[in-house]
């Protein structure tokens, strides 16, 4: 697991997906800390999220776990991001042909485009729907305040 | 309103008159197989279009014949007005003049830079070389009543380009051209510097950027890479810097770069201030060369190794023809619930393509 870790890294530090990037806590570790810059025309743009993963030993047999609160309606306030190919078949998608590369796109995907059906914060999710521009101004303001 | 129809055993046929048109048509008596049926002349059927089921529907709850003329009637005055109104809309072609305008204009200028047309020949393409000779495309689109309207000017520029014309100027493709050359010389020192970080640095991202874009993502080394964004209109100026790694990594180069922040000079390079503000040397683009060389095609594409206990990979997929090695797939399939087994091999879904594999289960 050790070694494929260090080459996604090295992936990621080669050709970062872009507005990624990320890297081991230590050298060596099964921590990584991740950037992800909010993608434009979003309210999460100019922020920088700052993402821990937790690397299983058993990957990429298992998915990474994340821990890091954003306000949006898929991730909750301990950083459980609600998003299908982090968790193991057959509730999830997870395949060990993803790599930390197409995960940190996938959820720079999913801030740019909430999946309100398949909300986990239901406060948030009600105000996404209900009330897109409330939703857009926290958001906003949450970001500056943290990002 | 003259219509025509004779009805003769149950059978209805003639003409319909709706505003200027006549329509044929043919109504089967009811009796027969499948009730009613509607056949009309290809226009009527034209007229149609998209109503079909509504319209055949009406005639089976029809309770006459009359009755239901009377319907089809409404349908066609509502679609003929329908009919109308988009005609007005969609514009009519350019005169003739205007082809014979363009065609004179794209001589003057040459057809060599003519690199783009659109089918309906309102929309071209020129490339434009800068004084540096840098390709640049400029795409003009054309209004049916050009020269006496402008073209609209659409280019990859850091800054909006926009088409002016003197009081009293007549648009033309050569004028427009120039105003286009006016506004690449305006963009040189900025072009001059991205450039060169292209050239001599490690761009990370964009890996194609195009003109209009004045930020490059440049690798540093060590995991570290820092986000460059040049001032499209003082590029040779502190740009905007911003680090992107691990803090124990990137703290000691903002160190030394707020140290320096002093030391920039205009006059230099972007791409030397960097090096000499951070105190070290940009990785090239060769290094991104030899990175690249690294084949990772044969590793497994699970572990992404070559070799586990000293083998290589010895199962591929039929559909992708990844490599896998057996005991990478097995440890993956065999946490699967959807995985069958029987006897010693394991049916499942290869990992990148989905298609069916089936492997042994143990050695």
């Amino acid at each position: 697991a050790l070694s494929r870790l260090r080459k996604e890294l090295d992936m990621l530090h080669r050709e970062p997906p872009p507005g990624i990037s990320a890297w081991a806590k230590e050298d060596g570790s099964f921590e990584i800390e991740a950037v992800i810059h909010g993608a434009e025309d979003t309210p999460y743009a100019r922020g920088s999220f700052h993402l821990l993963l937790a690397v299983p030993e058993r990957y990429p047999f298992e998915p990474p776990r994340f821990t890091t609160p954003i306000y949006h309606p898929n991730i909750d306030s301990a950083g459980r991001i609600c998003l299908d190919i982090l968790n193991m078949p057959p509730k999830g998608a997870w395949k060990p042909s993803l790599n930390l590369p197409t995960v940190l796109s996938s959820i720079q995907l999913l801030m740019s485009h909430p999946n309100p059906d398949d909300g986990l914060m239901v406060e948030i999710t009600h105000e996404y729907i209900h009330h897109p521009e409330r939703f857009k101004q926290t958001a906003e303001e949450r970001t500056r305040r943290h990002a | 309103m003259t219509d025509c129809l004779v009805t003769d055993g149950g059978a209805t046929a003639g003409y319909l008159r709706v505003g200027r048109h006549d329509f044929a048509l043919y109504i089967s008596p009811p009796g027969g197989a499948g009730g009613a049926r509607l056949h009309g002349c290809p226009r009527l059927h034209t007229a149609l279009a998209g109503h079909e089921v509504a319209v055949l529907r009406r005639l089976q709850h029809a309770t006459s014949v009359g009755g239901f003329v009377g319907e089809l009637r409404e349908v066609l005055e509502r679609q003929l007005a329908a009919d109308a109104l988009a005609g007005s809309l969609t514009p009519a072609l350019p005169p003739a003049a205007f082809y014979e305008q363009l065609i004179a204009e794209v001589d003057g200028i040459g057809w060599a830079s003519l690199c783009g047309l659109s089918p309906s020949l309102d929309e071209l393409q020129l490339t434009i070389d800068d004084t540096a000779r840098r390709a640049h495309v400029l795409t003009l689109s054309l209004p049916p009543d050009y020269p006496a309207r402008s073209p609209v000017a659409r280019a990859a520029l850091p800054a909006p380009f926009e088409l002016r014309w003197a009081p009293g100027e007549r648009p033309s493709l050569a004028a427009a051209a120039a105003q286009f050359r006016g506004a690449l010389a305006a963009h040189q020192s900025l072009w001059d510097e991205l450039d060169d970080l292209d050239r001599e640095a490690w761009v990370l991202e964009p890996k194609h950027p195009t003109r209009d874009v004045c930020h490059r993502r440049l690798a540093l080394g060590g995991h570290c890479s820092l986000l460059v964004t040049l001032h499209p209109t003082a590029p040779s100026s502190l740009p905007e810097l911003r680090f992107l790694g691990a803090e124990r990594s990137i703290a000691p180069l903002r160190r030394a770069l707020n140290s320096r922040l002093a030391e920039w000079r205009p006059e230099r390079r972007v791409r030397l201030n960097l090096q000499a503000l951070l105190g070290l040397a940009l990785p090239s683009p060769v290094a991104a060369d030899a990175a690249d060389a690294a084949d990772y095609s044969v590793e497994c594409a699970i572990c992404y190794e070559y070799l586990l206990d000293g083998e290589p990979p010895n199962v591929a997929c039929d559909g992708c023809a990844k490599p896998f090695h057996q005991a990478c797939l097995a440890e993956w399939l065999q946490a699967l619930p959807s995985t069958q087994q029987s006897f010693n091999r394991l049916f499942g879904e290869c990992v990148y393509c989905s298609k069916p594999i089936s492997i042994e289960a143990v050695r």
